[in-house]
């Protein structure tokens, strides 16, 4: 039943995906979505924002309104422009009040926009929670955060975590366009335990790694500074020297995890080129996002382990009609000399679906990946652009290899499956998929938060 | 002394001038059973205020939306409804554009277009068939008035449905994806009873209506 099911899936998402790739079939679906223009008698003329005036801001500045407004002086300006600034300006938490109106400007078709703002004048205390692969869920029941404490539009705050598989505290603070260079300062420190999953004789094993952090960044967000960002992170990690297996402790490590259980000290450099033109970052319907990371742990920082470090992740979107392309690849290598915890996995809910999480991932982790991923987005229920309820098809192919290993565990992994995400008021989109490894009979229903890619 | 009590009674007014501003006011409101429907007659004064009409003035929209509440005689709802007024202005033709229930109302001036708006007429609430069983009923109006967009009236919800726009929901890097509340804005919500809402008038009720000769 699995095994016809998986066929039919296979079959029917390799020819939605084939059918969405043909030339003719693409045209003719632009072709479709592209509107007639009207003519330009029958069109009156856009308004024209003349100024913006910013009422009740008594500590905030002025820039920090101008990093989250896209509307400026000069543009044509419509209802769905405005709501648009209205939702960014209100998802600072910033303000306790955000309203925007107009008044005429000096000449008719000019307007001037009036935002009124009540300032949040104390810390506010957060509640959150979320999906992480390598953490599993976890829960922030106690958050403070003191953004935009002196009106420059900073954002801080700190944070008790606990999950399933991890527990923490951490502090972050992040000053946007410090100095007016263009660059984010971006500050992190903390400290965690996380439950590591390794598979060992083909049954799952929990073990405990303790680390604690501090990073310190330069985000670039605009002009040609935002492709780029660099930073020094110092990492003191503990992993113990015991794992469990259905709450009976063993401590009979395999010899390519026992080789890493000394306490380290991974001090790196790291830095990062990155692209975006994603028309929308939560349900992206058109453009790519990019990433190549390189990262360096150097005697000259103190750590302990020298290896080198680079991933390079890539997606991309395309709107076919009402539904949506979306393709995503990664390859990463890092060198032999780094930890487990270091390196790669392959297996669960962003990485590999149809697999345990990490369950294909070799006794000392990866030091080569490849991951492939394709997905057909389409509305189901609610209105596009942000429809309430999406259905996917997907296509999914990776490989990991640990290179001073055998390459026998070097093969690719593929599955397909269905999926549906739904909006979910306060944690937002929920994610299920079910999903068919092509090489076994089994199945993997997986649920997580937010977009896979 | 007259010159500091002078000072003092003017000197607040300023800041008072915003958080006392003009709200929309229901005069009169009647309900009426026609055919089978529900419908209302109603007359509201000071729908918009100097924010609206400048608003209105520059060629941007504002919507009027009303929210109807069907009251049993024991003051329990038993019904709700609403209906939506778009106001929009055509700078080029100096035209003033009412759209309710399906029909558009043009005035040439703000005052005509001012009342178009204030009064509603026969306006249809609820088919007799959405009502349960009630010998009388009362309607209760509440009208508010929002520049631009409606969205802009919902604040909370707009923070809560933009949970997920916070930290990296989006398509994750690194298999993390979560979301973020703010317990502070949440609590002052539930413990205040209810957001703040601007530019919303006190609700109104209707003289009860008998409803003995519904089918």
């Amino acid at each position: 039943m699995v095994a016809t099911l998986r066929k039919v899936l296979a079959a029917s998402a390799l020819s939605v995906f084939l059918l969405c790739g043909m030339p003719g079939a693409a045209s003719a679906q632009n072709r479709d979505s592209t509107a007639v223009p009207l003519p330009s008698e029958s069109r009156p003329p856009a308004l024209l924002v003349e100024r913006i005036e910013i009422l009740g801001a008594t500590k905030t500045r002025r820039h920090v309104f101008n990093r989250y407004l896209q509307l400026k002086p000069g543009d044509a300006v419509t209802p769905e422009m405005i709501d648009r600034d209205y939702a960014a300006l209100t998802a600072t938490h910033f303000f306790k009040q955000v309203d925007f109106s107009s008044k005429p400007g000096s000449e008719p078709g000019k307007i001037v926009l009036v935002i009124e703002v009540t300032e949040r004048r104390w810390p506010w205390l957060e509640f959150a929670g979320g999906f992480s692969e390598l953490q599993g869920w976890y829960l922030v029941p106690a958050g403070v955060r003191c953004d935009n404490l002196f009106g420059g539009g900073s954002i801080a705050g700190a944070r008790l975590v606990i999950g399933d598989r991890t527990g923490g505290f951490f502090f972050h603070f992040r000053q946007p366009d410090l100095l007016a260079s263009g660059l984010d300062l971006q500050l992190e420190t903390g400290s965690s335990a996380t439950d590591y999953i390794h598979y060992l004789d083909g049954r799952q094993a929990l073990h405990k790694v303790r680390r604690g952090a501090a990073r310190i960044a330069l985000l670039g967000s605009r002009g040609w500074a935002r492709f780029f960002s660099a930073g020094i992170h110092f990492e003191n990690v503990r992993p113990e020297a015991e794992f469990k297996v259905k709450n009976v402790t063993r401590t009979d490590f395999p010899p390519a995890l026992a080789a890493q259980l000394a306490s380290e000290k991974i001090n790196t450099f790291f830095a990062r080129l990155q692209i975006d033109t994603r028309d929308d970052h939560y349900f992206p319907r058109a453009g790519t996002w990019g990433a190549l990371s390189f990262e360096r742990a150097a005697a000259a920082l103190g750590a302990t382990q020298r290896f080198n470090r680079i991933v390079l992740d890539g997606r991309w979107y395309r709107a076919l009609g009402s539904s949506v392309l979306a393709v995503h690849g990664k390859a990463g290598r890092v060198a032999s000399a780094a930890p487990f915890y270091e390196r790669f996995y392959l297996g669960g809910a962003y990485a590999l679906r149809g697999f345990p999480e990490r369950g294909l991932t070799p006794p000392g982790w990866g030091t080569e990946l490849l991951l492939a991923q394709a997905e057909m987005r389409f509305p189901v229920a609610g209105e596009m652009p942000r429809p309430g309820l999406m259905g996917a098809i997907f296509f999914d192919a990776g490989r990991i290899r640990t290179s001073n290993l055998p390459d026998d565990a070097g093969r690719f992994f593929t599955s397909a499956g269905f999926g549906f995400r739904t909006r979910v008021p306060v944690i937002g989109l929920l994610r299920m998929d079910f999903a068919y490894p092509l090489d076994r009979d089994d199945f993997r229903f997986h649920i997580a938060l937010g977009q896979t890619f | 002394m007259r010159r500091l009590l002078l000072t003092i009674l003017l000197l607040p007014w300023p800041h008072a001038l915003p958080l006392a501003a003009q709200v929309p006011r229901i005069t009169a409101l009647t309900a009426v059973l026609e055919r089978d429907s529900l419908l209302v007659d109603a007359q509201m004064a000071d729908l918009f205020s100097t924010k609206i009409a400048n608003t209105i003035r520059s060629g941007l929209p504002t919507v009027v939306r009303c929210d109807f509440r069907v009251i049993n005689e024991r003051d329990r709802e038993v019904a709700v409804a609403r209906q939506v007024m778009e106001i929009s202005y055509d700078i080029w033709a100096q035209r003033y554009h009412v759209v309710l229930n399906h029909s558009r109302r043009t005035g040439s001036s703000f005052e005509e277009m001012e009342r178009i708006c204030s009064t509603l007429t026969r306006l249809p609430v609820l088919a007799l068939a959405e009502l349960p069983a009630v010998s009388t009923c009362r309607v209760r109006l509440q009208v508010t008035v929002v520049p631009i967009s409606s969205r802009q009236n919902h604040q909370w919800r707009e923070r809560i449905e933009s949970a997920d726009l916070q930290e990296a929901a989006a398509a994750s890097e690194s298999g993390r994806s979560g979301f973020s509340v703010n317990v502070s804005r949440l609590l002052s919500f539930f413990l205040g009873g209810q957001e703040r809402v601007h530019g919303a008038s006190a609700w109104a009720t209707s003289p009860p209506l008998q409803l003995a000769g519904k089918p």
